[in-house]
């Protein structure tokens, strides 16, 4: 007799008093239905959703002032005088409602340039810069609705507000100013000094052509030397700012005029803790200024609700300026404040708080179990602090904050993972801290799972049912894998595989070291994560794979400006390995030339920009009497290599490889013609769309590649579990993460590989002529360094992960696999299960990252073309997930065409 | 690798493979799509799965028009009429070569159906078992999936044999031997009742219903531990009257059974039916509204029959 379908169900131990479509097994809150974020939390997040991107000079103005009337000071002295005159002065502003409050400027978008990283762009600028300052206002309606398709960025002046880099909005009276400031540190910013010193290297030619035929994308020392990393909270959590103001002075008097053995930067340690102190008094002067507003907000509020808010506001923050946090609310808005600190001291896009949820867990326990907190609370608290870091702009290199990052700042937060003990670290405010990217879902923070096979199911579910709603997060990061990458990249400098665990996603994907430290809290012991290392992704930034190819089929000629970038190799290619070979060479001879000159940057950086308030945050730099510079972190070996346009890259030599050398079906010269002819089609630029499936054909076009073209698309592509193509990236892989160990950082360290594409896939393809994957002229490359290119996966998800997985990702700081997956697909509380088996088993084929955009394709094409009326809708791009309407075309284009599980 | 010969016990005719199935069975799932089917309803979404051969199929969208098809048919068969093509179905169905489908470099004109190797089928289902989670595992769906019976009987053996959970989705309209035979490797059965009604039910698929709930019945009461899951396609005005559904319940509960899965009738192939150059008999159906749906569940499970509508469904 056949089982019943009740019998099954029951042995499934579902209960049968169900509704249609079924009901979840699982004890979750039914937020995915109606997430509705705490009502304070909405009427905050409508200020953002009105509020535009603004800059202004409060912070350069004083920090300039400061640093030049001090010219004979000691550097590091000299940066921390600029920097605490600087907090000093920052108009504090509090809107109504903000429980977690202070913003980076006094805008609720604020910003403002730093010129002594780089002001050349301000100066270039300056005759247009003036003429939109003096452009009386007449704005039209046109220019007013132009904005609405940017989201919050200034794509173009208006009325008095004039636009910088197509993302800032600057008052016009000020841009006098800002050109005034930026002509102060003509021949003295980072980036200046560091063009001096660069055009030394005796290859830095080979350096600059990289970077002006965007083989490369750009230069890490000036435009965002720090970042991509995990901040660390614990010493002002656990001492207090007054306690580690007393700890400096004590131990500055301890060492002044002592070398301890050391010679060369023994003694610095004086003038070290001398800066500490400093910047801790302006960090200590910027939070009283803010208790000070809000005590003057409570004195003229008259809804007693309001008031009483501004009074504890006023008492947090007069408590945590001087001492260590007593409850969850004061340790959450002290590391807000550490936070908004760290970012106003340097450019930084990617300082991740890391793992929040167990740094502030012990406060939340004792809170909890007191009764001085609920749960609704701490959710709220949660929300808002969504508020807070997506309302964070980053005012980087104007290149850098559009092209690369597309605006987005990825203060990631990592859930999951082990505990210092070895168990599942997940713990009930994590749970809040998902529910929260749920009911309020804002682009940041950005979440990513520690994926681990002793996380709770439930923990694991809640967390797919949050990818369910579409926000993009949170994406499964592989802890096992990374745990390995960090032992083998930090063990050299004493990492233990305990400490390892503490590892975090600092930035977009980007495994950063860090380490377990004691809090005290009322007599208890608690081991909390924190960041220990140095920025990643510094180093050799964005190569574009599918470039170097163009280079070596082309004998070092860029096939767009015609520019000999690299030497001739004079090879006839005659064969695949000689191909291989030369592709290799050319690879490492510009990552050599970029190193070097990277180097000089970040050492122009650390000479006269180095950080001090994040400094002293990270271990061991308050010990050790020496900040980031003189490597007082724990962990130095962060620098690295990052490419972009893997998969391009893999089916290029893929096809190559069959249809001229196996096959020989065509020859290489028919291939390279057609390239240079982009098989008869337009430019990608001239049909304004940059994804493949909208490009058109020439008019004049005799179709007399449509054959070549047909099989070059027919070759074997990566993505479908098919070893021909699926080798070459295994090659690739294991050529490239031993080949970073070849470069070296300025700290003395070898270098390791960095795969994630963040929007360098829209920028690089666009430069890039066509390829023998049979992809058109500048189209944007395939997205992430797992992701098939679109279209060509053609045998579902469980090919594409098999394909992803044929190398060892734990030689690698990360990989990343992007995937859209139809919202029907996963439907229903199935669906979520479904969801999770597929991104385990990825996880237990040691893949190290895969993410979801759960998104109809239909609804993106509508959203382009209606973008007013999407401006709440978040798409995951590569590592981070943004507005829709804030991302630059290219990318969009990308999305779109994306291949879309559909699962039915 | 892929030949073109007929199907054999070690060879069969598959029109597609889909890994992340997620509709066709409990948990997550490889789909695996076989060609023929003993019956011809109107409705059929998988068109392309009624033939027993290799079919070409034409996709308008990326036809360029450029004429390499035409000059490439050995037969003549192929014509542009008003800027598009058009198939001499009768010939091009019998035909061998297709060489139109190699010509065309737009992928406009593509052929549906490959012959699969056994082994090549078995390597991507163990490829993909890593994949399905703990409750999932292969699905057979087509066409009908037990047509190509000796391929079929092999295929799943094989698949029990590696302990994978198995399910198909069968018109049951097969011979009562081998549907009992070949069912024993099979844990889970979606079978179609599309009408109760003898006649009605040869009007709507060509063939009439003795057979098909006769299976089902042998089946239920076999000595066999699998599950039977009835699915109603619902088509209004074809078959969702209050006497049909009330008929297929009373039947459903006459041989034990207690649930049964109702999915409203969708378009989704709609577009299948230009490719293949044949006329969609459903242009004007409605689909079932939301409303219906659960007026329809109301009256099974008022009759204490579990009922589960759509793809929505608690496995």
């Amino acid at each position: 007799m056949a089982r019943t379908f009740k019998q099954v169900l029951a042995d499934a131990g579902i209960s049968m008093d169900f509704e249609a479509c079924g009901r979840a097994p699982e004890t979750i809150v039914d937020r995915e239905i109606k997430p509705e974020p705490h009502p304070r939390v909405e009427k905050l997040k409508n200020i953002f959703m009105q509020t535009l991107s603004t800059a202004n000079n409060e912070f350069p103005y004083w920090y300039t002032r400061e640093y030049m009337a001090h010219d004979s000071e000691i550097p590091v002295v000299r940066r921390a005088r600029a920097l605490k005159t600087a907090f000093s002065h920052l108009t504090p502003v509090i809107y109504p409602g903000e429980k977690l409050v202070m913003h980076k400027a006094h805008y609720f978008r604020g910003s403002f340039p730093m010129p002594w990283l780089s002001e050349g762009f301000y100066v270039a600028k300056e005759d247009e810069l003036f003429q939109d300052a003096l452009k009386r206002g007449s704005t039209s309606a046109d220019e007013h609705s132009k904005f609405g398709s940017g989201g919050g960025n200034v794509v173009k002046s208006f009325n008095k507000i004039v636009s910088i880099a197509g993302k800032f909005g600057m008052r016009q009276e000020e841009v006098p100013a800002l050109l005034k400031l930026a002509k102060m540190w003509v021949g003295k910013s980072v980036d200046d000094l560091g063009h001096k010193y660069e055009q030394k290297c005796p290859d830095y030619d080979v350096k600059e052509k990289c970077m002006r035929n965007i083989v490369c994308m750009f230069d890490s020392g000036y435009t965002l030397p720090q970042g991509r990393e995990v901040i660390n909270y614990y010493y002002p959590l656990e001492y207090g700012f007054d306690g580690l103001i007393k700890m400096a002075t004590e131990l500055r008097d301890k060492v002044a005029g002592n070398a301890d053995g050391d010679g060369m930067v023994g003694t610095n340690r004086l003038y070290n803790y001398e800066a500490v102190i400093l910047v801790l008094e302006g960090i200590q002067a910027w939070i009283l200024n803010y208790a000070k507003e809000a005590r003057r907000l409570e004195a003229i509020e008259k809804d007693a609700v309001q008031k009483k808010e501004y009074g504890e506001i006023a008492a947090c923050l007069e408590w945590i300026a001087h001492n260590p946090p007593r409850t969850f609310y004061e340790a959450f808005q002290m590391i807000e404040t550490i936070h908004l600190g760290v970012l106003n001291e340097d450019a930084i896009s990617g300082m991740s708080p890391g793992r929040i949820g167990q740094v502030l867990y012990p406060y939340f326990e004792q809170d909890v179990a007191a009764g001085r907190i609920t749960e609704d609370e701490v959710l709220e608290l949660c929300e808002l602090d969504r508020v807070v870091k997506t309302s964070i702009d980053c005012f980087a290199s104007c290149g850098v904050v559009g092209g690369v990052l597309s605006g987005n700042t990825f203060n990631t937060l990592s859930v999951g993972g082990l505990n210092a003990k070895g168990q599942s670290a997940a713990n009930r405010l994590e749970y809040l801290i998902l529910q929260a990217g749920m009911t309020n879902p804002m682009p940041q923070s950005t979440i990513a799972l520690l994926y681990d096979e002793k996380l709770p199911e439930d923990f694991l579910l809640l967390a797919t049912k949050v990818i369910k709603t579409g926000c993009g997060y949170p994406a499964f990061m592989n802890n096992e894998i990374a745990i390995k990458f960090m032992c083998a990249q930090y063990g050299p400098e004493g990492m233990t595989p305990q400490e390892a665990t503490a590892w975090a996603i600092g930035g977009c994907l980007e495994s950063s070291p860090c380490c377990w430290l004691p809090l005290h809290l009322n007599g208890k012991e608690y081991m909390i994560p924190g960041g220990a290392g140095q920025p990643t992704s510094v180093g050799i930034h964005f190569m574009s794979l599918p470039k170097i190819l163009e280079l070596t089929l082309f004998n070092g000629q860029d096939q767009r400006t015609k520019e000999q970038v690299v030497p001739p190799h004079n090879k006839s290619l005659a064969t695949y390995e000689e191909l291989w070979t030369e592709f290799k060479n050319y690879w490492e001879i510009m990552c050599h030339a970029l190193e070097k000159a990277n180097n000089i940057q970040h050492d122009i950086w650390r000479k006269n920009n180095m950080a001090v308030f994040n400094s002293l945050l990270k271990p061991d730099c308050l010990s050790k009497g020496h900040l980031i510079n003189e490597l007082g972190y724990r962990y130095n070996a962060t620098f690295n290599v990052e490419s972009a346009g893997t998969a391009n890259m893999v089916n290029s030599l893929a096809a190559l490889k069959k249809i001229v050398y196996d096959d020989k079906k065509a020859s290489l010269a028919d291939i390279k013609a057609a390239i240079l002819d982009n098989f008869g089609f337009k430019d990608a630029h001239e049909i304004n769309s940059f994804s493949i499936a909208d490009q058109q054909k020439r008019e004049d076009d005799d179709r007399k590649w449509d054959k070549l073209h047909f099989m070059l698309l027919q070759a074997p592509k990566y993505g479908n579990d098919d070893p021909y193509a699926d080798e070459i990236l295994r090659e690739w892989e294991e050529y490239f993460c031993e080949d970073c160990k070849d470069y070296k950082s300025l700290y003395g360290h070898p270098m390791y590989p960095c795969q994630i594409s963040v929007s360098t896939h829209g920028a690089m393809g666009s430069a890039c002529r066509a390829t023998p994957d049979g992809r058109l002229s500048g189209t944007t490359f395939a997205d992430a360094s797992l992701s098939a290119y679109p279209g060509t996966d053609r045998n579902g998800p469980f090919a594409l992960m098999n394909s992803a997985t044929v190398w060892d990702h734990s030689h690698s700081q990360n990989s990343q696999l992007n995937i859209k997956i139809h919202p029907s697909a996963i439907r229903g509380p199935e669906g979520a299960k479904k969801l999770l088996d597929l991104s385990r088993a990825y996880m237990r084929k040691g893949g190290f990252h895969v993410q979801y955009n759960v998104v109809d394709t239909k609804m993106l094409r509508d959203a382009q073309e209606k973008p007013q009326e999407y401006r709440e809708l978040m798409v995951r791009v590569a590592g981070f997930t943004q507005y829709w309407v804030e991302i630059g075309k290219s990318v969009q284009d990308e999305l779109i065409a994306r291949t879309e599980y559909e699962g039915i | 690798m892929l030949t073109r010969q007929g199907h054999t016990a070690d060879t069969g005719l598959i029109f597609d493979i889909q890994g992340h199935s997620v509709h066709d069975g409990p948990g997550t799932r490889t789909t695996v799509f076989l060609n023929g089917c003993p019956l011809r309803c109107s409705w059929c979404c998988n068109p392309e799965g009624l033939f027993a051969r290799p079919v070409v199929m034409y996709r308008q969208s990326k036809c360029k028009c450029c004429g390499d098809c035409l000059a490439a048919c050995p037969t003549g068969s192929v014509r542009v009429v008003d800027g598009k093509l058009t198939f001499d179905r009768a010939v091009c169905d019998a035909c061998q070569t297709h060489a139109c489908v190699q010509a065309c470099l737009n992928e406009a004109v593509v052929e549906s159906g490959k012959y699969y190797p056994i082994e090549e089928v078995l390597r991507i289902l163990k490829r993909d078992r890593q994949f399905w989670g703990s409750n999932g595992g292969v699905s057979f769906s087509g066409g009908e999936p037990l047509m190509q019976q000796a391929f079929m009987g092999n295929l799943l053996r094989q698949c029990k044999k590696l302990e994978m959970h198995t399910c198909v989705e069968t018109t049951s309209c097969l011979p009562t031997d081998y549907y009992l035979d070949v069912l024993r490797y099979v844990d889970w059965v979606f079978t179609d009742i599309k009408h109760m009604a003898p006649t009605v039910h040869k009007e709507l698929t060509g063939r009439d219903n003795t057979l098909i709930l006769h299976n089902i019945e042998a089946l239920a009461k076999a000595d066999w531990d699998g599950v039977i899951m009835p699915r109603i396609p619902v088509i209004p005005g074809r078959n969702d009257s209050e006497e049909n559904l009330m008929a297929t319940v009373d039947f459903i509960k006459r041989i034990g059974l207690d649930a049964v899965n109702i999915l409203p009738f969708h378009r989704l192939g709609e577009s299948k039916y230009r490719q293949l150059g044949r006329t969609y008999d459903l242009e004007n159906q409605e689909s079932p509204t939301d409303e219906t749906m659960q007026r329809l569940k109301d009256m099974v499970q008022s009759r204490d029959v579990f009922c589960l509508v759509g793809w929505e469904t608690p496995f």
